[in-house]
């Protein structure tokens, strides 16, 4: 077996529960805009429109920050290094 | 009216999307699980008001602000000069490298390196050789080295990084448990615990010591080595093997395997029994063993007396019938080249991974004391 396959099946069975706090973590370390949008929607159980009228910001931008912040949590929760990449552009 | 429905980056909002906006459509399982974890955080109170954020603050005049003007001037060009000169004294250097070491991330509690303590705003702390990590009941780290692996260190533990770089990568396990995740090439990684030296022969494992130095090492992808003082023990996926002070690996079996060959086994390899018990434990081990116990079986060709090796044989050759080159005469004699024919044999790695380590690393195989 290669060792480029034997990286992506050590990782694949790497499936372990990530604890709360290293989730909260994950997403304290996002870029500002994501952050606050996030623990809006996933702690406070708000909904994107809730959030909007909250923030002041358009729905637009909301969808946005929630789409990427999500895309970036995933990145830094997923246990797939080559997901880890550099961290996109703020809104 | 903006709803924001055509506004994700990479095209049309998905079912997902739906979900993620206002709960809505498909859930989505991965959002949901988040929902879960992080609704433990959840303020009792309402969700605090953010200010309005000003978009365009215009420039506005004020003749005060016109008073400053040249004392601004004058710092910004003693700052550009200084960034000058910093520049052509320093800029041609060498950009320095990173120190040799594992990336360490908290995940629980206050984890320290040497008497330093790894706060959550830390962020990304490095392990360098010679430097000690340590864990208390609660806090839990995670480290991973691009070229090596990923480990996982749970509560009470402490370990020291000994060696990096292109050769051998080598911790040690004073105490406590780590889960290793290793796609190093195979007899690179090493990890030195107070009665065994555990090798990565292509693994995940995890390895626990106690206070008193005994250590147990549980396979789940690949095998791992154990060695010390001569005794070496090979323990594939779904196998275990328990190490002692003073005596080093036992051998290895599957969890699998019934109590009584598990209990007469430990009696065997770490019990000061007379030969009358040890002959009992064995002959429980011997009528217990499955075909898969084989694995145990090989081992315990060079660990019984040359009485009780004929017994192992036989037992052995019902279970997996050795290779035609291998003869019973070879096999009492304990002639390598014949083992290892049975052992790859037995269906799991081929063994001259571990002889090619052996010969690679020569001297490698004992612990490295704590100072």
């Amino acid at each position: 077996m290669g060792w480029p396959l034997r990286r992506a099946q050590i990782t694949n069975a790497l499936v372990r529960p990530v604890p709360a706090a290293a989730v909260l973590d994950a997403v304290m370390s996002l870029p500002d805009a994501y952050r606050e949008t996030l623990i809006l929607r996933l702690v406070e159980g708000m909904t994107g429109p809730e959030i909007a009228a909250r923030t002041g910001m358009t729905h637009g931008s909301v969808r946005v920050n929630l789409h990427r912040g999500m895309e970036q949590l995933r990145a830094k929760l997923s246990p797939d290094p080559s997901r880890n990449g550099p961290e996109q552009e703020k809104p | 009216m903006d709803t924001g429905n055509n506004r994700t980056e990479n095209g049309p909002p998905t079912k997902s999307d739906d979900y993620l906006w206002d709960g809505s459509g498909e859930p989505d399982p991965e959002i949901q699980r988040l929902e879960a974890l992080l609704a433990k955080f959840r303020h009792d109170s309402p969700a605090p008001v953010f200010p309005e954020i000003v978009r365009d603050r215009r420039w506005t005049f004020f003749p005060w602000r016109m008073r400053l003007f040249p004392a601004l001037a004058t710092t910004a060009v003693a700052v550009a000069a200084i960034a000058v000169v910093t520049f052509l004294v320093y800029g041609k250097k060498p950009t320095p490298t990173n120190v040799a070491g594992w990336d360490v991330s908290r995940v629980a509690g206050t984890p320290r390196i040497g008497r330093k303590a790894i706060s959550g705003k830390a962020g990304t702390s490095r392990l360098g050789i010679g430097q000690m990590l340590e864990t208390d009941p609660q806090s839990r780290v995670s480290l991973q080295a691009d070229d090596i692996g990923q480990i996982e260190v749970d509560p009470n533990t402490r370990l020291r990084v000994l060696s990096m770089g292109s050769g051998l990568k080598r911790i040690a396990l004073d105490r406590g448990t780590i889960h290793t995740y290793i796609w190093a090439p195979p007899g690179q990684f090493v990890v030195d615990t107070p009665s065994a030296v555990t090798v990565d022969l292509g693994c995940a494992y995890t390895l626990q010591v106690d206070d008193s130095g005994a250590g147990l090492v549980r396979t789940s992808l690949g095998w791992v080595g154990f060695k010390l003082n001569g005794h070496e023990s090979f323990i594939p996926a779904g196998a275990a093997c328990a190490t002692r002070p003073k005596v080093g690996p036992g051998t290895p079996y599957f969890e699998d395997a019934s109590a009584e060959f598990r209990a007469a086994l430990t009696r065997f390899d770490f019990e000061d029994s007379t030969p009358q018990q040890r002959a009992g434990d064995m002959a429980i081990v011997l009528g217990e063993a499955r075909k898969r116990d084989a694995l145990t079986l090989w081992h315990l060709l060079a660990r019984v007396d040359e009485g009780q090796r004929v017994l192992v044989y036989n037992r052995l050759r019902q279970l997996a019938p050795p290779p035609i080159t291998v003869t019973k005469e070879g096999i009492l004699r304990l002639d390598q080249p014949m083992l290892d024919l049975w052992w790859n044999e037995l269906g799991f790695d081929d063994i001259s991974v571990w002889r090619h380590w052996e010969r690679s690393w020569a001297g490698t195989a004992t612990p490295v004391r704590e100072k």
